[in-house]
């Protein structure tokens, strides 16, 4: 047998192994369903004592995670926008893409450190983690369902019955139930091992344009995209002014403060390089650009957050730093955590 | 022997106690002004000359408390759902109701901030009752629903989705009504849906959908809500 046909056999059988259903590589134990809370990171909001995450409870939330049976055709899970390798943002796509080929209205936020956050969507309209699914669940252009008939299927189900009893002990499929198992696998999502976090545990050294991308970031950028999390979770307008097609106001639609007009929540900087297009409708497709737009200080809008005058003046040099800079927040750990792999893909 | 006579008088003590409790009933009687309500087939007139039909009419009620004269409050921490077109739903009773005499009733029209905030619950109070703003977190206090043909939203639809529980606009609402009947049997709550719509012009205001939309609404409450004098019924 030649050595190449002997890779190939390997090859194959390695694949074979990895996913059947006893690969080890690949099965859940407590060991994985604890989560890392890097002191680093503060406190997380969510209250993770109350809401305890089980090996089963994790598994039922991962499998409604990558079920489509959540959309009212069957077309769309959660995991058809949020995809893992993009920190579970979408890459590409402006918008969210839903049932029946629909365009949603914002771009596709990442999902992660999601415990540390005490609102959600880009215009902070939910205010509980375990809430959050409701919202692309019922949206008629995201997965266009009712709560009602998703508690119909997952009951008509013998798969989600047995995990339903396994995770709950619980005869009955309930919303709330569905809900807590979600958060399970969301809670886990923690990206705290970039070369970003290495580098501030000194496990790893930056480079020199690394370190000095980190000073001009902290100088220009760090106000509202406040280090560890890259996010003070604040509101703000970011002077791109409103997009013309869908006429996107905002915080302003939650709270009627007029004040609110065209702020939007400011987005984590963790593993950007993988979540692009960038704003909250998509409109930057490149890092560059969006330095650019911040760079150049011509902002739109009634009221350009203030912080804003940080970042004007940019020069090359630190654009190009900061780009460098930028690129140590991606996290492959957490990128290619084998936890968080669809269970379905063989 | 008399260790076990003891006992059955210690059995004795809360039956003593319950005796002198009551069930109250607690009626709510839905109404378009001075008619009684009926779904979708009957038209209704608001003071625009607007016609109208009502689909749905659901709220909360929750915190219901009477308040006694010269004893103590009775109380109850339970949310209700009352669908007017769900007569197992339109009324509440307060199972041991102390006998006494009792001034005024008072309820909360939704649900409390801690209800709110803390995730997702249970009971009327899943968000599958339909009765939950997904995009903006919090419950939908009360729902009126139906058509006009003079609204210019999709199949001429008339929505109104009371919510918000946050300051300025905070729209869970407390009603307390007066109490005559004395000894109290059953209090009967007329819910007059017409006084909600009544003031809107729904040929531009077809849809109020947000907490600050509703605040105005809210203030209409006592017109809505009016105690009837009928235990002799």
């Amino acid at each position: 047998m030649s050595p190449r046909i002997l890779a190939a056999l390997l090859v194959v059988s390695l694949i074979a192994y990895a996913t059947s259903e006893e690969n080890p590589t690949m099965r859940i134990e407590a060991r994985d369903v604890v989560p890392t809370l890097p002191k680093r990171f503060g406190k997380p909001v969510y209250d993770l004592r109350s809401s305890r995450i089980s090996v089963d409870g994790f598994l039922l939330g991962r499998e409604l995670f990558y079920d489509q049976i959540l959309s009212r055709d069957s077309s769309t899970s959660c995991g058809s926008c949020h995809q893992h390798f993009a920190a579970f943002g979408h890459v590409d796509h402006t918008l969210s893409h839903g049932i029946d080929g629909r365009i949603g209205k914002r771009n596709v936020p990442a999902i992660q450190n999601e415990i540390w956050s005490s609102t959600f969507m880009w215009d902070g309209g939910v205010t509980h983690m375990d809430l959050q699914p409701i919202a692309p669940i019922t949206d008629t252009s995201e997965m266009g369902e009712t709560l009602d008939r998703v508690i119909k299927k997952l009951s008509a189900s013998t798969k989600y019955r047995r995990m339903f009893r396994s995770a709950f002990r619980t005869e009955t499929i309930t919303t709330y139930h569905m809900l807590k198992a979600l958060s399970q696998f969301i809670a886990l999502m923690v990206s705290a091992d970039a070369r970003y976090d290495r580098m501030m545990e000194h496990r790893d050294v930056y480079t020199d344009q690394e370190q000095r991308g980190l000073l001009a970031f902290r100088a220009r950028c760090a106000a509202c995209h406040r280090e560890p999390l890259f996010t003070d979770g604040s509101y703000r307008n970011n002077g791109i002014g409103m997009d013309t097609a869908l006429r996107d106001v905002g915080r302003f639609a939650i709270t009627a403060d007029p004040a609110d007009s065209l702020k939007f929540k400011v987005p984590s900087l963790r593993n950007v390089d993988r979540t692009y297009p960038y704003m909250h409708d998509g409109r930057f497709r490149t890092l560059r650009a969006v330095l650019d737009h911040y760079g150049r200080g011509t902002f739109f809008g009634r009221s350009p957050d203030p912080a804003l005058k940080s970042t004007v003046g940019m020069k090359e040099h630190e654009k190009k730093d900061i780009l460098a800079f930028l690129l140590t927040l991606t996290d492959s750990t957490f990128l290619h955590d084998r936890r968080f792999v669809d269970p379905n893909i063989r | 022997m008399i260790l076990r006579r003891c006992c059955c008088l210690l059995f004795l003590v809360p039956l003593l106690l319950r005796a002198g409790t009551t069930p109250i009933p607690i009626h709510f009687e839905h109404v378009v002004g001075e008619r009684p309500l009926r779904f979708d087939t009957t038209m209704y007139q608001n003071e625009q000359h607007q016609p109208y039909a009502i689909s749905m009419v659901r709220y909360y009620v929750s915190a219901i408390r009477l308040h006694c004269e010269g004893n103590e409050d009775v109380t109850s921490e339970k949310f209700f759902l009352v669908d007017a077109s769900d007569s197992t739903t339109t009324t509440i009773t307060l199972p041991r109701v102390p006998i006494g005499t009792y001034r005024s009733i008072s309820f909360t029209i939704g649900v409390d901030s801690a209800h709110n905030c803390s995730g997702p619950q249970e009971g009327v109070l899943d968000p599958i009752r339909g009765m939950f703003w997904a995009w903006n977190t919090g419950y939908i206090f009360m729902k009126v629903e139906g058509t006009s043909p003079v609204s210019p939203s999709p199949g001429h639809l008339v929505e109104v989705h009371i919510g918000g529980f946050r300051q300025p606009y905070n729209n869970i609402a407390r009603i307390e009504l007066p109490i005559v009947e004395d000894p109290v049997r059953g209090i009967y709550v007329r819910v007059d849906v017409g006084a909600i719509l009544q003031t809107l012009d729904l040929s531009s205001v077809s849809s109020i959908t947000t907490p600050a939309a509703a605040a105005p609404i809210t203030a209409l409450y006592p017109r809505v809500f009016h105690i009837i004098r009928s235990t002799e019924r």
